[in-house]
């Protein structure tokens, strides 16, 4: 059920609307869908921002135990935005007690990495191409400021210590980059209705 | 103390999680009080809920996808109740004499038939020995406290018994709805020097009862607030919260 090949699952939300629905009944087979819908996107989000294969294996792994324990049909919908959510606060958990400085190096390794096309044998998911399209069309700088603070999980005043900006000057390409951003994805908003 | 205009420009640096430590903390306090930034905070939510998909998916090892859903299945039945730890101990020596009694008539009784009725008594024992333990706790109770829950157009109740000996808490709750995806609800004791943690709650249609012990090093306690908060938690405290009933003492 995993391992390549890959089994090439598409997102939908009506994909999406049936997951939520079977996990809701504590369908088990639900569970293996989701893992391996989502997993690809997780752990490529959540080793970007911890740079630690086992870390991120652990961070996916308490991801799906808390949406299997908290799923609730009366919850808000968008099953794969929560999933993501989830994953993202606990590796950002994790890169706050870890306190740690990452170099660099590291950094624009991780910002080249995520400029590749997705690995082979992954069915790609539309929305995929609309949010690194939306990423792309933002100046380099705020591009910049967006990766080190949204993909490597970094705070305003270690992004400013990293890239030697002022803090005011993150400050304002954070901002514009949001708006940027929130205008570009804002035709996915409807994506669940 | 932050002026308002500096909440809204830094709602995004919220959701996205880039705030220091304390002004994080600030802005929780801040969202509790402020229906206006909570909604423009859903709405941020909402726009940039598909960023996490910026990227690039990696080929997921070998064994990683059996691995991910034998952790969340092969494990014991978790109840996220603190439910009754000295009922359950009680119920084990209820059902330790039960189990006695059983080898005995054993001999005589065709074995299957007779460990049905015994899962059947002991489950019956158990709950029973739970039942007893409350109204230990209640019948001993030195103060009653009472207080409405109001979540999401329900009401539920809640009903604290005081034991000055054990400086313990029973808490019976009676029909508060599962806390939304990615929240669960909170039990907070407000003291003179601080506030801490009780419990963290489930939902539940029926009736529960937990047992929390009452923070002893913090003076006085003043009050609890009971709260639906967010499971995100920064430095030891959930990202957002927001208080759905008050206990006064
Ligand atoms: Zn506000």
């Amino acid at each position: 059920m995993d391992g390549s090949p890959v089994r090439r699952l598409a997102l939908t939300s009506a994909t999406e609307g049936d997951l939520r629905a079977r996990l809701c009944a504590r369908d088990e087979q639900a569970l293996v869908e989701l893992i391996e819908l989502t997993t690809p996107w997780l752990l490529g989000l959540v080793q970007g921002m911890l740079d630690d294969a086992d870390e991120a294996e652990d961070v996916v792994a308490e991801t799906f135990r808390a949406v299997w324990d908290t799923i609730d049909p009366a919850g808000p919908t968008g099953l794969v935005p929560l999933v993501f959510r989830i994953a993202r606060n606990k590796a950002i958990d994790r890169l706050r007690r870890r306190k740690r400085q990452r170099n660099l190096a590291t950094l624009w390794r991780a910002e080249a990495d995520t400029v590749t096309a997705p690995a082979a044998g992954h069915g790609g998911w539309q929305i995929h191409g609309q949010v690194r399209h939306a990423l792309e069309g933002l100046p380099e700088d705020q591009r910049t400021v967006i990766r080190l603070a949204y993909f490597s999980g970094l705070t305003q005043s270690e992004i400013a210590q990293q890239l030697g900006l002022p803090l005011g000057t993150v400050k304002t390409r954070l901002r514009l980059a949001y708006g940027r951003l929130r205008r570009a994805l804002a035709p996915l908003r409807g994506w669940f209705e | 103390m932050k002026a308002h205009q500096w909440f809204v420009e830094h709602r995004e640096d919220f959701v996205v999680g880039t705030l220091e430590r304390q002004e994080l903390s600030a802005f929780r306090d801040h969202l509790e009080r402020c229906p206006e930034c909570r909604e423009a905070i859903g709405e941020i939510e909402r726009d940039l809920r598909w960023l996490p998909l910026g990227a690039a998916p990696v080929t997921v090892p070998p064994g990683m996808v059996r691995r991910l859903a034998n952790g969340v299945l092969d494990r014991p039945r978790r109840n996220p109740w603190t439910w009754l730890v000295p009922a359950a101990l009680a119920a084990s020596t209820v059902g330790a004499a039960w189990y006695g009694l059983d080898q005995r008539r054993r001999a005589t009784v065709l074995g299957r038939e007779l460990a049905e009725v015994r899962a059947g008594l002991l489950e019956r024992d158990g709950r029973l020995a739970a039942v007893l333990d409350t109204l230990g706790s209640i019948r001993t109770a030195n103060r009653v406290l009472q207080a409405q829950l109001a979540i999401a157009g329900r009401r539920a109740t809640m009903v604290v018994f005081e034991t000055d000996r054990t400086q313990q808490w029973t808490v019976i709750v009676n029909g508060l709805p599962p806390a939304p995806a990615g929240e669960r609800y909170g039990l907070w004791f407000l003291c003179e020097k601080g506030m801490r943690q009780g419990a963290a709650l489930a939902g539940t249609s029926g009736t529960a009862v937990l047992v929390v012990a009452k923070p002893t090093d913090l003076g006085a306690v003043l009050a609890a607030s009971v709260t639906l908060e967010s499971e995100r938690m920064v430095d030891g405290m959930p990202m957002a919260k927001r208080e759905i009933g008050l206990i006064k003492m």
